[in-house]
């Protein structure tokens, strides 16, 4: 008797400044048309956070240059619009392939998620290497029996 | 003269004086090379002088209106003679209207020299294509890159220096930039990484407040940064529109230079060609644009921006033409003044210069512009768009709505262009007596009057002339030649029509018609040439096509619906005689008149007139003739008598005074109590003397009754009385002419009332003596006698208070 094939199990990170064509691009190329789930986690640019922290902060318009009160709402819908758009173009490029997509959020406070993620052991991580040196790559590595890191250039940051 | 008309036998008309006939056409054979005769060689001398008087006088308001009846040749009359003196003008200038690239919406008029109009357009139009391909091209030149290129990385530089001035100034300060979707935010950091609130609380106040202070000078600057990004980018854009318009001005004054050349004599072109280069060379950057347009109906690509350089032309002349002669046959105001179309884009209607559609008066301007007045009057604003014209000399191309006030979308206010049209305005004479009483404006704009005839005299000269007319005619619509009898035929025709013996009329429609109808009935015989059968053929025909409503009538007196008498003697009841005019058809028939009388105060009632049945004339000739019989019979006694008449089974109005003499008949035999023979018919009006005068449809109002008679049995009893000075008029038809040769059927002409009496009663009338008194027993005395009977009566009621019936 065969036991029926397992899904591959993936992480993917994500962060508001990654490249998520390349990212995913590397995906495709480490599954190889295998059938995977895929767990996209958007982790949310905490210096964003931090500014918003600070009471005197302001954001001044690109366009205008005026200057409004940069609040951790705004941060949060900055830190969420930009999770929307990967996420979007993240379906965009899954659509018709074998990969099944579930998108997780990370915010600035929530630790909780992370220790969430990690309970669970997966096949593989990919991660921009922009994330190496954090507390959360340290936390996410052991629970996954392959580690992607992929080279982010500067030219490929997008902001 | 033998029978009952012996006693008036000198009163009959002889049988030639009934219908004058042509038997000479003196030299009217026209020879195959004579020019083609028109109207204006025969008869119309006055109308035609007037015509060429107000055709060549040009001064302001000497337009011309030419008045008389239709079918009368007004029109090919005032095209032949306006053409006439065309030939002798030069064609007019061109006019075309250009783009105002001031203001869009006032297009500009160019006057150019004939012919140069069309040549000017062409151009334009090779011009714009050479811009369409030339002026992409000269932007796709290395030159031209180049500098954009160096223009566009300084600004760039300059950007960029800016933004890394201060991003480094607040670095330098541990102040990182962050940026967001929309925007920038400055926070200070230790380590790489951001402060939070935290850490901030940890750091010393006055610490703090320096890196608040630094934060809030940082912004200030990015602040003023950002603003004057706009101001940097829109110098570049002058800098490159700039640089745009150098290398296009180049480009430009190479297009046009032969053009400005070909053009340094006519100011209006070289005025425009020198705004439109300047215009083309500020719009550069546009025109430089090929891409196909992003939906296809919203075209705002170079190729609909460079229509604007067009010309449209609106009037073009050949410069070898003579002055335009226009005949507008539908002078609605648009194709009089011309139009602003108008196209739709996205929901909106939209216009300019080149939607701008001239009119007759333009194409007319340096002419004559030829319009039927009954036409102008039946469009709306039409009128008043001609005067408001003719009064400024000026022609303003505007919608009506627009010049009422009332226009609701986009629409151009043209520049006016000047005007020198000869309107010849064609019209009947009451429009023109109408206009001159109630148009205040009317005769300062057309002060020629050219007034047409409806008949010529039938001199000898004159049948000469209209038989080659007739031949010319025939000629002129390719009809089978007209043998001398049959020319003779239309010309009696033509004498008929014009209801006299001594006139032919100069309705040339009908004559045309006739000739038309006449080579029908030739050619069906397969004859070479029309005689004088096929001119009564078609007379005939046309009776019998149009022969319902007197054949009806013929009908209902032979079958006694219409009580007719035709024989025997009756008192008080007189054979009245009427014309119908129904257009082409014009028949007349016979109508009993009654008349009742009794002692009275002197009342005349006229029934049809009670009942409104009777027009103005006919009141007018009953209260003649009751005034004639006071003057007549009672001249020294009050008129004691109450008399009627009435137009039996008359159920339509009556109008003319042309019964007057049968109607007094009728009276005086009601009176006298003598009985008026039935086989005779009566018309004609009188004077308050009893002076018989001429009436109108005498002819046929004689073959009226003669029908009717004809129908019954003709034996010599029948006949018409008539007065005598419509003699003259008779052109009877040949069969009553050949009755009346063969005593079957008489015509009498009368001039006083006695007469007609006499031949109505077969009695004497009879005349005042010496005494004042008429014969004993004739019939004026029993009307004296009965009228002196009534007026004893009336007394002797008033004095006794006696009865009377």
């Amino acid at each position: 008797m065969t036991e029926p094939r397992k899904n591959l199990s993936v992480l993917l990170a994500v962060t508001e400044t990654s490249p998520v064509e390349k990212l995913w691009a590397s995906l495709v190329e480490r599954v190889a048309g295998a059938p995977a789930d895929v767990v996209t986690l958007f982790v949310c640019d905490e210096s964003w956070h931090r500014a918003a922290s600070l009471p005197f902060t302001c954001e001044i318009s690109r366009v205008s240059g005026t200057q409004m009160a940069f609040t951790r709402w705004r941060a949060e819908q900055i830190g969420r619009d930009a999770a929307g758009r990967v996420r979007q173009r993240l379906e965009q490029l899954a659509a018709g392939t074998e990969l099944r997509l579930i998108f997780e959020f990370l915010g600035a406070a929530e630790a909780g998620q992370v220790s969430r993620l990690v309970q669970v052991e997966r096949d593989l991580l990919i991660a921009p290497s922009a994330l190496e040196g954090q507390p959360l790559f340290a936390e996410l590595a052991p629970r996954h029996r392959q580690v992607l890191l992929v080279q982010i250039e500067d030219q490929d940051t997008r902001r | 003269m033998t029978g009952i008309f012996e006693h008036a036998a000198r009163l009959a008309v002889p049988a030639a004086r009934l219908r004058t006939t042509c038997d000479s056409l003196g030299d009217g054979t026209r020879s195959p090379d004579e020019r083609p005769l028109s109207v204006a060689d025969l008869g119309q001398a006055r109308a035609v002088e007037s015509l060429r008087f107000g055709i060549r006088l040009e001064r302001e308001g000497y337009n011309v209106f030419i008045l008389g009846p239709p079918g009368s040749h007004r029109h090919a009359l005032a095209q032949e003679l306006a053409e006439a003196r065309a030939q002798e003008k030069a064609a007019p200038d061109d006019w075309c209207y250009a783009n105002n690239f001031a203001d869009p919406e006032r297009p500009h008029a160019l006057r150019l020299p004939a012919g140069r109009g069309m040549q000017f357009r062409d151009d334009m139009r090779a011009l714009v294509d050479d811009i369409r391909v030339s002026i992409p091209a000269i932007f796709e030149e290395d030159d031209y890159r180049n500098q954009l290129k160096a223009l566009e990385e300084e600004l760039e530089n300059e950007i960029k220096e800016q933004w890394e001035e201060i991003r480094a100034k607040a670095a330098k300060e541990d102040i990182a930039v962050l940026q967001t979707p929309s925007g920038y935010v400055l926070a200070p950091v230790r380590d790489g990484k951001v402060i939070d609130d935290k850490d901030f609380e940890k750091l010393p106040e006055d610490r703090r407040d320096a890196i608040q202070a630094t934060i809030k000078t940082l912004g200030e600057e990015l602040q003023e940064r950002i603003e004057s990004l706009p101001k940097l980018r829109k110098r570049q854009h002058e800098r490159i529109r700039a640089l745009d318009q150098e290398v296009a001005a180049h480009a430009v004054a190479s297009l046009l230079r032969d053009l400005k050349a070909r053009y340094a004599d006519v100011p209006d072109a070289a005025e425009y060609l020198e705004a439109a280069q300047q215009n083309i060379i500020e719009n550069a950057q546009e025109l430089r644009q090929t891409d196909e347009p992003v939906l296809p109906f919203f075209a705002r690509d170079s190729s609909s921006l460079l229509t604007r350089y067009e010309i449209n032309l609106l009037v073009g002349n050949a410069p070898d033409e003579p002055a335009p002669v226009v005949y507008e046959p539908n002078p609605t105001y648009p194709n009089l003044v011309g139009k602003v179309e108008h196209r739709a884009e996205m929901g909106a209607l939209l216009t300019d210069f080149g939607m701008v559609r001239g009119g007759a008066l333009l194409q007319a301007n340096g002419g004559f512009l030829i319009l039927d007045m009954h036409r102008v009057l039946g469009r709306p604003f039409a009128w008043e768009a001609l005067k408001q014209a003719l009064f400024t000399r000026q022609l303003r191309i505007e919608s009506p709505a627009d010049t009422l006030g009332f226009a609701t979308t986009t629409t151009l206010k043209p520049e006016p262009i000047p005007l020198d049209v000869k309107i010849i305005l064609i019209g009947e004479r009451w429009l023109y007596y109408l206009l001159s009483l109630y148009d205040t404006e009317f005769g300062g704009l057309f002060k020629v009057a050219v007034d047409f005839d409806d008949d010529v005299r039938r001199t000898p000269d004159n049948v000469s002339t209209f038989a080659r007319l007739v031949a010319s005619r025939a000629d002129s619509h390719e009809l089978l030649p007209l043998t001398p009898t049959a020319v003779q035929r239309v010309i009696e025709q033509r004498a008929r029509q014009a209801d006299d013996s001594e006139r032919l009329s100069m309705n040339i429609r009908s004559l045309d018609d006739l000739l038309v109808e006449a080579d029908y009935w030739a050619r069906l015989r397969q004859a070479a040439e029309v005689d004088e059968k096929d001119v009564g053929d078609a007379i005939a025909a046309k009776k019998q096509r149009l022969g319902r409503v007197p054949g009806r009538i013929m009908d209902a007196i032979q079958r006694q619906t219409l009580l007719i008498d035709t024989a025997g003697s009756c008192v008080g009841q007189v054979n009245g005689l009427s014309v119908v005019d129904l257009g082409d058809a014009r028949f007349g028939h016979p109508v009993r008149i009654t008349a009742t009388t009794r002692i009275g105060t002197g009342d005349l009632v006229d029934i049809e007139r009670e009942v409104d049945l009777g027009g103005a004339i006919h009141s007018k000739g009953v209260l003649i003739l009751s005034s004639a019989l006071s003057a007549r019979y009672a001249p020294e006694t009050p008129l004691s008598l109450q008399g009627s008449i009435v137009f039996e089974q008359s159920y339509g109005g009556v109008d003319g005074d042309s019964a007057s003499v049968a109607e007094l008949c009728a009276l005086v035999s009601s009176i006298a109590k003598v009985p008026l023979r039935q086989n005779v018919a009566c018309t004609g009006s009188i004077n308050q003397l009893g002076r018989v005068q001429a009436v109108g449809g005498v002819n046929e109002k004689i073959e009226g009754f003669f029908d009717i008679c004809k129908e019954r049995g003709l034996d010599g009893s029948h006949a018409v009385v008539m007065p005598r000075d419509n003699v003259k008029h008779l052109m009877l038809r040949e069969d009553v002419v050949e009755a009346v040769r063969r005593d079957e059927f008489r015509v009498f002409a009368i001039e006083t009332i006695d007469e007609a009496i006499e031949v109505l009663t077969g009695e004497t009338a009879g005349e005042r003596d010496a005494d004042g008194q008429f014969p004993a027993g004739s019939v004026n005395r029993k009307v004296e006698d009965q009228l002196v009977r009534y007026a004893q009566q009336r007394r002797q009621f008033a004095e006794g208070g006696g009865k009377h019936d």
